[in-house]
């Protein structure tokens, strides 16, 4: 009787969930009972054996990249589920999973049959390899998906879609099919991409560094072995380097590694047959104000037609997205309206209660050719004639954390080398699983990489450390907290302290006009 | 004070339309979600699919998360949805180990392998296990699910869970035996027909 009484213990044991009444008796017990001792000896070996059984390393940076495909996918074009789908889900549909499977099929047969590009002009060679087997293409040949290209001289060629790819002399690239879209791998060299209207799914530019996803705009990539570049010449980019994405703007460049030069946008495509137009465009938009200045209503742009409609305030799903030409928000509180509008963060707005209270879908369109740079300034305009929005800038110091080296000193040994080998990476946590951190890089790095996981607060660094350090660090879960394994394992610790934040202050607000 | 961001908080935050917040239970959920799959599966490919198919459904279902579900119960019926449905449509059969089906098929000689040897009994045997004592077994062994939680996901009760949890155990750890004892005898079989005749 008491054998099968603790037996029922057994898996609380194995896991090490035994309550304490219960172990005083079960070792008791083990004492007298050969069986139930034998029992347990084998469970427990198993259980630790378990334990040493591996798995293969993921692809992460892909599974990483195909995530941040979908998000981004879904902040374009949100499709929140309907009720039948939900009941569908639950009976266990699997469009999704089928969808992906396919598109892997698909990849795997080996290039379209299907031809996805045309040459349109060449000024020296370009020639095309598949299966080991290389050809020389003249203008009007087709290029099918998965052909390497490499250009000796300058040639361009054109998407389906419309948009043109410019290469390079010495460029290679090669067209992919994406989940939602085309993809375009640059393997070396640089390329100007006049991206067409994307109506459904997206166009990206991949290098071994990043990821450029685009909608409609003007822009150039370069890769070296040294490390990507890309540079904006109109519109907007979404730049996926690892796990962090940035967007850019006319005129904005990113590089991936420090030892690459950088040169004003209008040098880095002196070299395109097109240099002089995309010079006057850049020219033309580099007067586009930015995100975070508010613009008086008397100069701001406008939207040609705007429609604005109550929202639902007990509905929790909404959905935004800025694309060519069109800003949809669906449900938004007047606080995210504000936020999308002038590119803040949600607790950079001060306002009545209404902010968060009212709800509104909006949709405007703006003329003909706009570029998407424009879209929010014209939100913030839209804000000012149709609510009545008076708003001011004020700058406050808020509760933040400073980083500085503890009373025991600093237990990380700085490493020598430049940024080159800068690097960060974050896994696991929540409630159930440690948070691992692997880090390289200057003090000034790891403040920006500490401010998520303080609930996005600002974090200066006040350390003092100039060098460059190299650490792992463990915490969560059932471990030591953040600011424990900072001080235990780092000599470092996080301070609270007061930093300097701009605020919009929303002063006015109203329900807005008719439409 | 720090202020830690629950996982729970984090999805109320991505269902009211902060998807930023998604990226981070990304980053705490990938791997666990992976070795979940991985293990239940034993397809690579399957089973990086299904971590993205089901950060997919979350941001699809976004709308009928409530603050009363644990995230990672919620999330993790997400996940087994997510695998049956990519079951009935698709073959994936085992992919990322060799699965030798006892211990015969060992060819490597030499006490220093033994542990590996054993390892590779070890996966087959959990291969072999029926389909809902491996996937109790996983989420119990090596996702660290307290077994309240187990119990919220399966829809039973605990004490039902831990009984199941140590059958699972006991019955890996008899397939296992046998896959070790064919390999002990086929081996014995084979030292006897090679010995030399004196």
């Amino acid at each position: 009787m008491q054998c099968n009484e603790l037996r029922k213990h057994f898996a609380d044991y194995v896991k090490e969930q035994l309550p304490a009444a219960v172990q005083t008796r079960l070792a008791q017990h083990l004492t007298e009972c050969g069986s139930c001792t034998a029992e347990l000896d084998a469970l427990t070996d198993v259980w630790v054996k378990l334990g040493t059984l591996p798995v293969p390393e993921a692809a992460v940076a892909a599974m990483n990249s195909r995530f941040h495909e979908a998000l981004e996918d879904y902040r374009r074009n949100p499709k929140p589920a309907s009720r039948a789908e939900i009941w569908y889900w639950a009976a266990g549909a699997a469009a999704s999973v089928l969808l992906v499977f396919l598109v892997s099929m698909y990849f795997l047969r080996g290039p379209s049959q299907v031809s996805t590009a045309t040459v349109a002009e060449v000024d020296g060679a370009i020639y095309r390899t598949w299966g080991g087997t290389t050809d020389r293409l003249e203008a009007g040949a087709p290029i099918k998906l998965g052909e390497e290209l490499r250009s000796e001289g300058g040639a361009v060629f054109a998407l389906a879609d419309g948009s043109l790819v410019e290469m390079r002399s010495k460029s290679v690239v090669t067209l992919e099919s994406a989940i939602d879209g085309l993809r375009i791998r640059l393997k070396q060299g640089s390329v100007i991409v006049t991206a067409a209207k994307q109506r459904e799914g997206h166009l990206y530019v991949q290098t071994k560094d990043f990821t450029v996803s685009v909608v409609g705009t003007v822009f150039l990539v370069n890769a070296e072995e040294s490390g990507s570049h890309v540079a904006v010449i109109e519109g907007e980019v979404h730049v996926l380097q690892g796990e962090t994405a940035q967007t850019l703007l006319s005129g904005e460049q990113a590089s991936t590694a420090p030892t690459m030069a950088v040169r004003p946008v209008a040098e880095e495509i002196s070299w395109s047959r097109q240099a002089m137009e995309h010079v006057a465009l850049l020219t033309q938009l580099q007067g586009v104000p930015t995100l975070a200045v508010p613009q008086p209503p008397s100069v701001a742009p406008a939207f040609e037609v705007a429609a604005i409609l109550p929202g639902d305030p007990d509905n929790p799903l909404g959905g935004y997205r800025f694309v060519t030409e069109t800003v949809t928000l669906h449900n938004q509180s007047l606080k995210n309206i504000i936020v999308q509008a002038y590119g803040v963060k949600d607790h950079q707005v001060i306002g009545p209660d209404t902010l968060a209270s009212e709800k509104y879908s909006i949709t405007a369109r703006a003329p003909s050719g706009t570029p998407n740079a424009q879209l929010r300034s014209m939100l913030q305009s839209l804000l000012v004639d149709r609510f009545k929005m008076v708003v001011r800038r004020e700058t406050r110091g808020v509760p933040g954390f400073a980083l500085v080296v503890s009373d025991s000193g600093p237990k990380i040994k700085e490493i020598g080398g430049d940024s080159s080998s800068d690097s960060s990476s974050w896994q696991g946590g929540g409630t159930v699983f440690p948070s691992s951190m692997e880090f390289t890089g200057p003090m000034s790095s790891l403040v920006k990489e500490l401010s998520p996981k303080v609930g996005n607060q600002s974090v200066v660094d006040r350390t003092g450390l100039t060098g460059r350090y190299s650490f792992a660090l463990t915490y969560g879960s059932a471990g030591p907290s953040l600011a424990t394994a900072l001080e235990n394992e780092l000599g470092l610790k996080l301070e609270p302290t007061s930093t300097p934040v701009e605020f919009l202050v929303i002063e006015h607000i109203e329900k807005p006009s008719e439409n | 004070m720090l202020r830690e961001w629950t996982d729970e908080s984090l999805m109320v935050a991505v269902r009211e339309g902060d998807l930023d917040r998604l990226e981070i239970l990304f980053e705490r959920y990938r791997d666990p979600l992976y070795d979940f799959f991985s293990r239940l599966t034993g397809n690579r490919v399957a089973s990086e699919d299904l971590v993205q198919d089901v950060f997919v459904r979350i941001l699809k279902y976004r709308g009928t998360y409530r603050e009363s579900n644990r995230f990672v119960t919620w999330m993790y019926q997400i996940g087994r949805n997510a695998r049956a449905d990519y079951f009935r449509k698709h073959t994936a059969p085992p992919d990322m180990i060799p699965l030798p089906t006892s211990a015969k098929d060992l060819k490597t000689p030499g006490r220093q392998l033994e542990e590996s040897e054993e390892r590779a009994l070890l996966q087959s045997a959990l291969m072999q296990l029926s389909e809902t004592n491996r996937e109790l077994l996983i989420l119990a062994r090596y996702q660290e699910m307290k077994y309240e939680d187990i119990a919220d996901l399966f829809k039973i009760e605990v004490g039902a869970v831990k009984t199941r949890v140590h059958r699972a155990v006991n019955e890996l750890r008899e397939i296992f035996m046998n896959l070790q004892n064919k390999g002990s005898s086929c081996s014995a079989t084979s030292s006897e027909n090679t010995l030399p005749t004196t």
